[in-house]
């Protein structure tokens, strides 16, 4: 019964045998149990949400490639928090936001954030001073420091770059 | 963020014209004459509008910030951090390959005769070969890989016309030590201590650092243009600096003979493997986004495509020399169990 049910299951197998060190070695990267039991627990459902196959060679070398692209993300999302309460707080006479719309827009930043991890600063700086504060190129150009037509350029590669990106 | 994602049955081409279309209107000073011809192209076929689509959602995602943008640049202008820690879990992936490598690779070459310091090193497809350089320095050389060596007095300089390769580097016993570089098509990329990774296509290189940093320079750039550090990875052209992002350990496991996704794009997957094999493989524009999570073994192409079938949407058309992704939308009475759903997006 138990190995029909490993067969149907695959994941029941690679889950008893790896979860423990997987959750030991985030530990040891995060410095903090719970938030390693969370990540090795989104880890295995990445796994079972995505793919079925269980690789034979190298499982965990596969589940730490998995976990550590989520403490990646893990440690982004610190960073901007952090780093947007301290706009928001050095910003005179913040909009007075409730806490829930605020945790909503940060929800939104996130996004644009993951959106544009790849480009390179400039661009970055060129396409939001284009749809955040609605400069012509022409001012951009002046601000970042490149031609008219570098902005252009740029412009293109981050429109293609939110349109083809999943991941950085 | 649904609307958002991957352009998913969009052909890239097509995307590609949307985004420079966005690029012509976005500019506040952008003519009526040039919305007038977008208007057209909008009009031309239902794909174009579908595009268009993306990219009124990709706009939308940022508008709610429109007029916050100082706030938005500060917050987001906080550097990706980390890189120790990034490298730490990184470290200990090369470490669980290192032992079971030679096991793993009876196709691996290696070259080891003297007389190769003046030589080109050509990989055939689907190959690897390794090579410990006179200074203690070690590469490794994948598919379809063309590499020329030259160490002179002033330099250590590796040449990588095309292909993959992972450098180890060593301290140079010499007095002064020589720096060490490697030239791509497309720039100069000079190591400060270090192991990284390069590729060189055709249109661009790409460089991964796992430990130390390189900096870059562009072949027609006068200066360094970046220095990348541990964790992070930058594609490049001869112009220009293209991308950033996090360093992969794509580019690092095909040296123990294995092929890492997480979250890859399925027309990312399918080109890495026609790098290995002597067939083209590609998928259609509908199942292009779809995202694939695994680690598969890269000279076994049936057992890789068999599991893609398994899990996601798709089946495996082949034709000769040429082998296609097409999708195959499952009928739901014919799947076991809760975990033949299919692939979700994440976010």
């Amino acid at each position: 019964m138990q190995t029909t049910e490993k067969q149907a299951f695959p994941f029941a197998g690679l889950y008893e045998a790896h979860h423990g060190w997987l959750r030991a070695w985030l530990r040891r990267k995060l410095g903090c149990a719970d938030k390693a039991a969370d990540l090795a627990h989104d880890t295995f459902v990445r796994v079972l949400a995505q793919s079925k196959y269980v690789p034979p060679n190298e499982p965990r070398a596969y589940l730490s490639t998995i976990a550590h692209g989520l403490m990646v993300d893990h440690w982004r999302r610190l960073d901007l928090e952090r780093a947007y309460q301290e706009v928001l707080a050095a910003a005179p006479l913040a909009t007075a936001a409730s806490p829930e719309t605020r945790a909503l827009t940060f929800e939104a930043l996130l996004a644009i954030d993951a959106m544009l991890a790849a480009l390179p600063e400039k661009a970055k700086r060129a396409f939001l001073l284009s749809q955040l504060d609605g400069l012509t190129y022409r001012e951009i150009a002046l601000q970042v420091g490149v031609s008219e037509r570098m902005v252009k350029k740029y412009m293109a590669s981050a429109m293609l770059h939110c349109l083809t990106a999943v991941d950085a | 963020m649904p609307g958002t994602g991957s352009g998913e049955g969009i052909s890239p081409a097509i995307l590609q014209e949307a985004a420079a279309w966005f690029a012509s209107l976005a500019d506040a000073a952008a003519g009526e004459e040039e919305k007038q011809r977008w208007r057209k192209w909008l009009a031309a076929h239902p794909d174009n509008a579908r595009a268009w689509q993306r990219v009124e959602a990709v706009m939308g995602q940022l508008s709610p910030f429109a007029h916050a943008g100082d706030t938005v640049r500060g917050a987001l202008g906080v550097p990706r951090r980390n890189r120790r820690r990034i490298l730490g879990a990184l470290g200990v992936l090369a470490l669980a390959g290192a032992g079971t490598a030679t096991l793993r690779l009876p196709w691996r070459e290696w070259h080891e005769d003297a007389g190769m310091a003046s030589a080109d090193y050509h990989t055939q497809i689907g190959r690897i070969a390794t090579t410990t350089l006179p200074d203690g320095s070690r590469v490794w050389l994948g598919s379809q890989g063309v590499l020329d060596m030259d160490y002179g007095p002033q330099l250590r300089r590796l040449h990588l016309y095309r292909g993959d390769l992972l450098v180890e580097t060593a301290t140079d016993r010499n007095v002064p030590a020589r720096p060490f570089v490697v030239d791509t098509p497309h720039g100069r990329l000079r190591a400060l201590g270090t192991r990284f990774a390069v590729r060189a296509d055709p249109r661009q290189s790409r460089i991964d650092v796992f430990e130390g940093a390189v900096e870059l320079t562009p072949t027609d750039a006068n200066q360094p243009v970046h220095i990348v550090r541990a964790g992070e990875h930058a594609l490049f052209d001869r112009a220009d600096l293209l991308a950033v992002g996090q360093a992969s350990i794509l580019h690092e496991a095909w040296t123990r003979g294995m092929l890492m996704a997480d979250r890859m794009r399925l027309d990312a997957l399918a080109a890495e493997l026609s790098r290995w094999h002597p067939v083209s493989i590609d998928c259609d524009p509908d199942v292009a986004g779809l995202q694939v999570v695994g680690a598969y073994p890269l000279r076994d192409l049936d057992p890789i495509l068999g599991a893609l079938a398994g899990s996601l949407p798709v089946r495996v058309v082949r034709e000769g020399g040429h082998i296609r992704i097409v999708s195959a939308p499952r009928a739901s009475s014919s799947t076991s169990g809760q975990f033949d759903s299919p692939p979700r997006r994440i976010e």
